[in-house]
């Protein structure tokens, strides 16, 4: 073996032009297929990211029914009591009470339907990222009464600014419609405008006491330590709270999410597959031209006693030092293009309407694990295995006596 | 000793359908330690006759007994292992692998017949040195003139001590000094060490060297002369 890996490498380098491109081809390959994989991850990543960390979280436990029809008299009548069955999973890493209801705003100027989440300013910015979201004055404070946070550019369409009353009205838990004035402590700005100018946050005791539903709360937003484990801990925390409540991963709440996820990703495989194709017939070529060049040479060598195995192991060899040289080359590229773009990103500016849709800024950072890197290089070189095999057979194949007549 | 008997020995290839008798039965024994050569016009044969001798290629009838064995019925694997075994052969063309050494080329037979690695390199250098390649052992054939290959490639051939050396033209592509340097390696291989040779031949120096010259016209054999030389 030792003797075959030094002749095929050093076969390899009788046209060394012809191997560097085929190597430059896998290589080409290795960071296409890399880059498109760190893209959509970093895509996906970066949007989920966003609006599990605005306002979504990994896990919601509601009242059943709550998802779909998000009134206030829905609730969780004893928070404490699921509080205490969930608290010591493993896989929790922060849990934070929320009420949520349907209501109006009310500035002198204008008036708008918004979504009115009370949270409590303890708990919140270990589940959310509303507080650091805040831009102009402060984030709610359980001490500060009728404190109202609202995005900026509600603010804008309100005509309202920091300090200024408005008044907020729902339904409260009789079905009565409720009105309170508040006063703006705080705008925020996120990456969504529709998120601005549709969620406003009051402190949870406000909450309670505006909808009257004092000691209940709408939902739990869990943030969990391993989002890997998120089907495996949501079925946990079902088992342990019973079928009163629904257990909702984000998954659950925004299907349409999930399903680009798994669109994304088929059409990633589609992608990879047009890639290797493309990969496989440059292998499957240039063994081709290898094997019909040294026509001649591999005939002397079964003349010589050479075994049909040897000859086979001989092409193999070959095909597999190009695919390693290629995945050198590919991972180098792949290492340096992607660490680049994962620092800078890739700016979307001309798509920032669309983007910001989604709750994302205008800059993708992709960014790839090393177990995707793994699946890529062994993906290459089983494709290259694969390729070689038929042009390796028909070099066992070879007439001697037609060899030894090639010129 | 018998070493190799050919019992009317039949080729025909086929051009579409019609028939080419390259050899029409020839019938021929060769004792250890011969040093014959084959000659006769092109298209006489004598590529033919040595490839069946050698297992390369089918014969259409006939007995080919090497070594008590009869090797027109071997499978390809079994030709393989003979001609590893049984069979060294020089080329007209040296046809050593480019991109090993001179050395590594020797090594290369023993490789395939499973030689220990400090036992290869003995066995190669010391052959190497018998046909005067000491100096050369880590050129690569593009390095070595053509008289040097074809010193390679008879190291090559007489490395694993066959019973056989086939030689096709071996000095066809060399010029005349070159090709009697190489006739003296090999007659001193036959007369020293007693190796058998057959080499096919145009050239009439070569056939003056060997001790028993065969002549083919259109497939046959039509002088088969015994000499001293």
């Amino acid at each position: 073996m030792k003797m075959l890996l030094k002749i095929s490498w050093r076969n390899i380098w009788r046209n060394p032009r012809r191997s560097l491109i085929i190597a430059l081809i896998i290589g080409i390959g290795f960071l296409g297929m890399g880059f498109s994989w760190a893209f959509t991850d970093g895509f996906f990543k970066q949007s989920i990211g966003t609006l599990i960390n605005s306002h979504l979280s990994h896990i919601q436990i509601h009242e059943n029914g709550f998802k779909d029809n998000q009134v206030i008299r829905k609730n969780i009548k004893e928070p404490d009591k699921i509080l205490n069955l969930i608290k010591n999973n493993e896989n929790i890493k922060a849990i934070a009470p929320r009420i949520k209801s349907e209501g109006m705003i009310n500035s002198p100027e204008s008036s708008s339907g918004v979504m009115i989440i009370g949270i409590d300013p303890r708990y919140e910015p270990y589940v959310s990222n509303i507080r650091d979201l805040v831009t102009e004055g402060k984030f709610l404070n359980n001490g500060n009464k009728n404190t109202i946070l609202l995005g900026k550019k509600l603010a804008e369409k309100l005509k309202v600014k920091l300090g200024d009353k408005v008044v907020l009205m729902a339904q409260d838990l009789t079905l009565e419609v409720t009105g309170e004035a508040y006063r703006i402590g705080g705008l925020y700005e996120s990456n969504s405008p529709d998120f601005d100018k549709g969620m406003v946050f009051i402190s949870l005791n406000n909450a309670q006491e505006f909808f009257g539903i004092t000691g209940k709360i709408s939902e739990f937003a869990i943030i969990l330590k391993d989002d890997k484990k998120l089907e495996e801990t949501k079925n946990q925390i079902k088992k342990l709270i019973g079928k009163e409540y629904e257990t909702l991963s984000w998954k659950d709440i925004m299907p349409g999410m999930a399903s680009s996820i798994e669109m994304s990703n088929t059409s990633i495989y589609i992608f990879f597959v047009i890639i290797l194709v493309a990969i496989s017939f440059s292998i499957i070529n240039t063994l081709f031209v290898v094997i019909f060049e040294r026509f001649k040479e591999l005939g002397i060598m079964k003349a010589l006693g050479t075994k049909p195995l040897t000859i086979f192991y001989l092409v193999m060899l070959e095909s597999l030092w190009m695919t390693i040289l290629g995945t050198v080359i590919g991972g180098f590229l792949s290492f340096v293009f992607l660490n680049y773009i994962a620092t800078v990103g890739i700016d979307f500016s001309k798509y920032a309407k669309g983007m910001s849709m989604l709750g994302m800024g205008s800059i993708i950072y992709p960014t790839i694990t090393m177990d995707k890197v793994i699946i890529i290089i062994l993906t290459i070189i089983l494709l290259s295995i694969l390729a070689s095999i038929y042009p390796a057979i028909v070099a066992t194949k070879i007439k001697i006596v037609e060899a030894l007549k090639f010129n | 000793m018998c070493l190799l008997e050919i019992k009317n020995l039949k080729k025909i290839y086929y051009q579409g359908k019609i028939e080419i008798p390259a050899l029409r039965g020839i019938n021929l024994k060769i004792e250890k330690g011969e040093f014959t050569a084959i000659a006769g016009p092109s298209g006489s044969g004598k590529t033919t006759l040595l490839n069946i001798i050698s297992g390369l290629d089918n014969p259409t009838d006939g007995k080919i007994i090497l070594n008590e064995k009869n090797i027109s019925k071997m499978k390809e694997s079994e030709l393989s292992k003979m001609r590893l075994d049984k069979i060294g052969f020089i080329f007209q063309s040296y046809n050593l692998i480019p991109v090993l050494t001179a050395l590594e080329n020797v090594e290369f037979i023993m490789l395939l017949k499973n030689y220990d690695a400090k036992i290869r390199k003995e066995k190669a250098l010391k052959v190497l040195k018998e046909v005067g390649l000491e100096n050369y052992v880590n050129q690569r054939p593009l390095d070595l003139s053509g008289g040097q290959q074809q010193r390679v490639a008879i190291a090559r051939a007489i490395v694993t001590e066959p019973s056989i050396i086939i030689a096709d033209e071996p000095t066809a592509n060399l010029d005349s000094d070159t090709a009697t340097g190489l006739l003296k390696t090999m007659k001193d291989l036959n007369q020293e060490k007693g190796v058998t040779f057959i080499f096919s031949t145009h050239d009439k120096m070569v056939m003056e060297k060997a001790n028993r010259l065969i002549i083919l016209r259109d497939g046959l054999i039509s002088e088969d002369n015994h000499k001293e030389v």
